[in-house]
């Protein structure tokens, strides 16, 4: 059972030795190969120089002569070739990022592979914030708008403790800031407190003389009553003592 | 029952007059020489004479201007003539007179039918009820 991780262990042990022998090699090679390359241009320079610059022609005709014609037109090819492709490019490169990001779903690409959060690390949010024209911004938004949309102004003030806010306010200060004798000969000012006071009184006088002149009617009625009672009561006494007929 | 409290209120609506205007005299007095100030004391005679002259003036005034006495006024009484016209000068003056001099015929419209008294029987003058209720005053505001 033990013997399973080992044997793996060993393995990768070996596969490892071999990768490095290769690498080895190839390095070996590489650098035989750069010595052979330097040793062969050594001795190549002077022969490629009798070749290309023989003195028994005359420059124009010598080989090193035709050469660099040869390659200054070669350039020139090489500028124009340059000027089609760049050409070629600009009406095809367009196309073939339309086409392929038509295909590929870039978003989905950079969630994939693209750790956002180190990029935005690496972002300076406050050189941002300065450069963000916040007034402008403001001006563009309707905000009491927003909040009215938005916010529950309702549970937010059901939430604020009002009466600790008010028992902070120092009313004695605002009081001493507000003329109240100014206030109060403004609003006695808008009042026709005469005109009340005369109304109420006047009110309060005649239905109290009212009063009085209604009991004193019924005063004099009662005493006519009686009088008239009186009245009938001595005729009605004379007429017994005169006769029958005067009962009436 | 009316017309007793109508007196009562002229008899102390004079009496308060009275009252000032001796007040008034002292103070006058006063003023003008204070140092021999005393208050002056009209006999009983002089001041019971008074009371009646300025009873009578003040009576035979408001019959014959306005038909009613401030007494009158406050219990809603008026006083008018035979045909319920105002008093002319000379009845106010008599009907005055009469009842300053004789004030006992005043209580004979208890026992009259008409309930007039003695003074009204003579004169042919008459109290009427004249009051009505004020209408309501409109708020204007």
């Amino acid at each position: 059972m033990d013997d399973e991780p080992e044997r793996e262990l060993a393995m990768r042990r070996v596969s490892l030795l071999a990768v490095d022998a290769a690498f080895g090699i190839v390095g070996l090679t590489v650098a035989t190969a750069g010595q052979l390359g330097r040793r062969i241009q050594s001795l190549a320079q002077p022969v490629a120089r009798a070749a290309l610059r023989p003195d028994i022609l005359p420059p124009r005709l010598q080989p090193a002569t035709v050469v660099d014609a040869l390659v200054r037109r070669g350039a020139g090819y090489r500028a124009e070739a340059r000027h089609d492709v760049a050409i070629l490019l600009d009406q095809l490169v367009p196309r073939l990022v339309t086409e392929v990001l038509r295909r590929v779903d870039l978003t989905q690409l950079v969630l994939q592979h693209v750790d956002l959060n180190r990029v935005v690390l690496n972002v300076d949010v406050d050189a941002l914030a300065t450069r963000v024209d916040l007034e402008a911004l403001l001006d563009r938004l309707d905000l009491t708008e927003i909040v009215r949309r938005h916010v529950d102004l309702d549970g937010l003030v059901a939430v604020v403790d009002l009466d600790a806010a008010a028992a902070q306010l120092d009313l004695d200060a605002v009081i001493q800031r507000v003329d109240l004798v100014a206030l109060a000969q403004d609003v006695i000012a808008e009042i026709d407190l005469p005109e009340i006071i005369r109304d109420s009184t006047g009110a309060v006088a005649s239905d109290t003389l009212l009063g009085v002149r209604m009991q004193s009617m019924s005063g004099d009625d009662a005493i006519g009553r009686g009088m008239d009672r009186l009245r009938l009561r001595l005729r009605g006494r004379g007429a017994a003592s005169d006769g029958p007929e005067g009962t009436t | 029952m009316t017309r007793s409290l109508a007196g009562v209120v002229d008899a102390l609506t004079v009496l308060a007059g009275l009252v000032l205007a001796y007040a008034g005299v002292n103070a006058l007095v006063f003023a003008v020489n204070p140092r021999k100030f005393h208050v002056i004391s009209a006999s009983f005679i002089l001041s019971l004479s008074a009371v009646l002259l300025v009873l009578v003036v003040y009576l035979t005034a408001a019959w014959a201007l306005t038909g009613r006495t401030y007494g009158d006024q406050l219990m809603g009484l008026r006083v008018v003539g035979r045909h319920g016209q105002r008093l002319g000068l000379p009845l106010a003056l008599a009907r005055a007179v009469l009842c300053v001099v004789f004030p006992l015929g005043l209580l004979w419209c208890a026992v009259s039918a008409t309930r007039r008294s003695l003074q009204d029987l003579l004169l042919g003058t008459s109290v009427i009820y004249d009051w009505t209720l004020r209408p309501a005053r409109v708020q204007t505001s």
